[in-house]
């Protein structure tokens, strides 16, 4: 079944065409990739997703509802959470607070109670001996499996991730990959990320969408993507990059 | 009663059963002067823990409350010889309450120090609209307010204070204060967090207005005459940020604190005929607060300064 | 008729514009110093309204106490401003890492008390009284329009210090790297500019035009220690109308609010003058924030 359907987004700021007519689909508990060049598009389209931006045509579909046009908060409740490509922690707060955000006022947790859920959320990402530092002490690669946790606290059908593997170096990569894993698997979460090398989606992503100056130039499994011709134009000299 | 009960620990209690007891006698013991002295701290009080709700939880700052202040006093101005100044309070509050709401929609957009500024020209705005319809259109500079006597003045804003302390403890220990806190540390993230981050603003402000708004009505019954330089003085915003500022911003025993330390001092130099030094004092305290920060001086240490974090422009969300 | 209405519009509209250019070469010079200050130092000056008053003041005393003509006064207003200034510096620069955040609310606090400290200041010294005084007051027709002597001085003042300090910033080496500093100092720093000294140099400017743009203030209308207030709130709508950091924006802004100013408060009512400033400075801020010529 599918979770999630951009249908035809397009947009614009000022002259430059940030997205043209995007489609992509995304199948309920799947793990799928966007990756393209910086300024491709990518962390805009989240924005749409998550209703920052209204797109200039098209609309979004989520759990076959249309959702575009609704508030961010909305979009948070109905089960769609996101992290930053640049971390935004809530820094003046104790990281255990910052969790409790999530799990109080994304989507409602039924009967389970929120402070369990949010120990839970930090013992998942390893981060619960951090709980009563105050967030802007934690290191760089706490940041970035703490924006993880924050954006879980929320309880989503959906976690949109926006290049959280950036800077982190390979041994951290496979944790991390792991954790997103066991995300998608145990907590049973469907889950978009975007890298701007195809590399760091390879070994997780069951579909990819490539997107270029706004346009989805190919769509398909990691090792379908990597041989279309378009896509090596796209990344000509980025190319080593994007494979190494 | 009960439910105070449970939600304050007995300790809390303990205080604020002091702070009543103690405010509540001054007049049998301490006389006239000693009351009317403790009007100006109660309402100072009232003031800067309301300022808290806006601009120490959700870190708007307002250098604006002498709008809602004079507001309150210019409505109970007009309703107390309807409703007496016991219904005056809680329709000024209101209309307060429903300013709040009208001006938030635009000005809560406005971020930063850019919220500061415009917050401080909203009450100069308002001032000069005010004075300009009195003289203008009902060809008059002021306007005779009923005075109630200095017992009932000084009851109802002990009332009023412990009304408004309760108001900000319980929502700092809210889902709301959670929500508030949040917004001040970062409004897109809050958001995105599931925050209906314009709904709490709103309410944010709105809250603030009606106590600022209730201790400008009861304050109306005190001073017996009032017009806009009286209603609506800058300094009133300007003494409630500081208080703030210098307590610690989301500090409510801080604000407390310094709101009583400075309205005594204030009081001081008025009764020596000379108020300048104080504000010479306050600035030169405020500079002290910076320069010392995070150093352990002794005078400081009530006086702390928190860390304030100012809003910074909306960005696009990356 | 239609000859004779067209004619008197036409002349109404030159009136405007002239008082409005007059009134406006004052805010021009005086938010000169503010957009420097904030987007060079990253600090809104919350005292800018006070260095106007105080610049009133140190004319004001020097005229009554002896007979010193307003022009004369400048360097002494400057003087007494750049003493200002460099108290900023030491207070905020020199004193704390220039983490953008803490120069940002550490500056919002110094110069809040700044604004406390020298209004109340002031207040001792001269009272909180309204202050009047007369100079170079006779009936002048200018460019058809009859003004007065004292008001066409105003620009007369001003005008060229703005100029200067233009040129200061353009020709000079020690003004390119303050244009430099308030582009992007970190490579501003790279490039061998001394930051720190650019720093005082923008706090030092910054305080002095206010100053002489109190100055110019002083012989036409009254002041009081407290009316920093309405200068700083106008003095904000010129920067943010002007953009920024940018000197030529707050000429033009500054200019532009006077004749916007003088024109609406004809059209309404004297009575508002201040209303109606505000209420621009509220909906600039609403709606234009980025300024009028900023990037969006
Ligand atoms: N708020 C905005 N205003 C103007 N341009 C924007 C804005 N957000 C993104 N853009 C532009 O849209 C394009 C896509 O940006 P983005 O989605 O951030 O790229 P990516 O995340 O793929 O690196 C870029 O050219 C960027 O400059
Ligand atoms: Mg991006």
């Amino acid at each position: 079944m599918t979770i999630l359907r951009l249908n035809k987004i397009d947009k614009r700021f000022g002259g430059i065409k940030a997205l043209k007519s995007v489609d992509f689909e995304v199948e309920e508990a799947s793990i799928a990739g966007i990756v393209g060049p910086n300024g491709a598009g990518k962390t805009t389209l989240f924005n749409i997703v998550t209703g920052y931006y209204k797109p200039d045509g098209g609309y979004v579909i989520f759990d076959n509802k249309n959702i575009t046009g609704l508030k961010p908060h909305q979009i948070c409740k109905m089960g769609i959470a996101r992290t930053y490509q640049i971390v935004r922690p809530f820094k003046d707060m104790r990281v255990f607070d910052n969790i409790m955000v999530g799990a109080k006022f994304g989507r409602p947790l039924d009967k389970r109670n929120p402070e369990k859920w949010a120990r839970e959320v930090l013992e998942f990402t390893g981060l619960i001996n951090r709980a009563n530092e105050f967030a802007r002490n934690l290191t760089f690669t706490e940041l970035r499996r703490f924006e993880v946790a924050r954006a879980l606290a929320c309880n989503p059908k959906i976690l949109l991730l926006d290049e959280v593997l950036a800077g982190l170096n390979p041994a951290e990569v496979t944790v991390a990959c792991e954790m997103i894993k066991k995300i998608n698997k145990e907590f049973n979460i469907t889950i978009v990320i975007i890298e701007h090398v195809l590399k760091g989606v390879w070994a997780l992503a069951e579909k990819v969408m490539v997107l270029h100056h706004g346009e989805k130039i190919g769509e398909g499994k990691p090792e379908e993507v990597f041989k279309m011709k378009q896509v090596e134009e796209a990344y000509l000299g980025t190319r080593w990059e994007a494979v190494a | 009663m009960k439910v105070l009960m449970a939600l304050l620990s007995s300790k809390q209690i303990a205080a604020l059963t002091l702070f009543i007891v103690v405010t509540a006698s001054v007049p049998v013991f301490g006389g006239t002067y000693a009351a009317s002295i403790l009007i100006i701290v109660l309402s100072f009080i009232a003031l800067v823990s309301a300022w808290q709700i806006i601009s120490g939880y959700a870190g708007y700052i307002l250098l604006g409350s002498a709008a809602f202040y004079g507001l309150g006093m210019y409505m109970s101005a007009l309703l107390t010889p309807i409703l007496t100044l016991y219904g005056a309070i809680p329709a000024s509050a209101a209309v307060c309450f429903a300013a709040a709401l009208g001006l938030g929609v635009p000005f809560l957009r406005i971020k930063g120090p850019y919220f500061i500024i415009a917050t401080l020209a909203l009450g100069e705005l308002i001032r000069n609209i005010v004075t300009f319809t009195e003289t203008n259109y009902f060809r008059t500079l002021g306007r005779i307010t009923i005075m109630y006597d200095l017992t009932t003045i000084l009851y109802l804003l002990i009332i009023n204070a412990v009304a408004v302390i309760l108001a900000v403890y319980f929502i700092k220990n809210s889902k709301f204060g959670l929500g508030l806190m949040s917004i001040k540390n970062d409004e897109i993230a809050a958001e995105s967090c599931g925050i209906p981050t314009t709904k709490y603003k709103l309410l944010a402000f709105g809250i603030t207005a009606v106590f600022m708004g209730s201790t400008g009505a009861i304050m109306a019954s005190r001073a017996g005459y009032i017009d806009p330089d009286i209603a609506f003085p800058a300094y009133i915003s300007i003494y409630t940020l500081v208080m703030g500022i210098i307590g610690g911003l989301g500090n409510l025993i801080g604000g407390i604190v310094s709101a009583i330390i400075l309205t005594l001092l204030f009081e001081i130099f008025l009764s020596m005929g000379n108020p300048y030094p104080f504000g010479i004092l306050l600035g030169i305290l405020l500079i002290l607060s910076v320069l010392l920060r995070g150093k352990r001086v002794t005078l400081l240490r009530i006086f702390r300064m928190q860390k304030i974090t100012v809003q910074k422009p909306l960005s696009p969300a990356k | 008729m239609v000859i004779e209405a067209v004619g008197y519009t036409l002349t109404i509209g030159m009136r405007l514009i002239v008082a409005g250019i007059i009134i406006g070469s004052a805010y021009a010079l005086g938010a000169l110093g503010l957009t420097l200050i904030w987007g060079g130092a990253r600090i809104i000056n919350y005292a800018h309204g006070e260095l106007v008053m105080i610049g009133a003041y140190v004319s004001f005393w020097l005229f009554t106490a002896f007979k010193v003509p307003p022009p004369l006064a400048i360097p002494f207003a400057a003087g007494v401003a750049a003493v200002i200034g460099l108290g900023l510096y030491l207070g905020t620069i020199g004193r704390l890492t220039r983490a953008p955040e803490e120069m940002e609310s550490y500056g919002l606090i110094l110069t809040f008390a700044l604004m406390i400290l020298l209004s109340n200041s002031v207040a001792w010294m001269f009272t909180s009284d309204i202050q009047v005084y007369r100079w170079m007051m006779v009936p002048i027709d200018f460019f058809a329009v009859s003004t007065l002597l004292n008001r066409l001085m105003i620009p007369i003042i001003c005008l060229p210090v703005a100029g200067i300090v233009l040129a200061l910033m353009n020709k000079t080496w020690f003004g390119r790297g303050i244009s430099l500093v308030i582009d992007n100092d970190q490579v501003a720093g790279l490039v061998g500019v001394n930051v720190r000294n650019a720093y005082f140099g923008i706090l030092t400017i910054g305080t002095i035009t206010p100053a002489i743009a109190g100055l110019a203030w002083s012989f036409n209308y009254p002041f009081s220690p407290f009316i920093g207030i309405e200068h700083a709130i106008l003095a904000f709508v010129v920067v943010i109308l002007g953009g920024l950091g940018s000197p030529k924006g707050s000429i033009v802004g500054g200019l532009l609010i006077g004749i916007i100013e003088t024109t609406l408060v004809y059209l309404i009512s004297p009575g508002l003058r201040l209303a109606i400033a505000y209420s621009i400075f509220i909906l600039v801020i609403l709606l234009r924030p980025s300024g009028l010529f900023g990037r969006k």
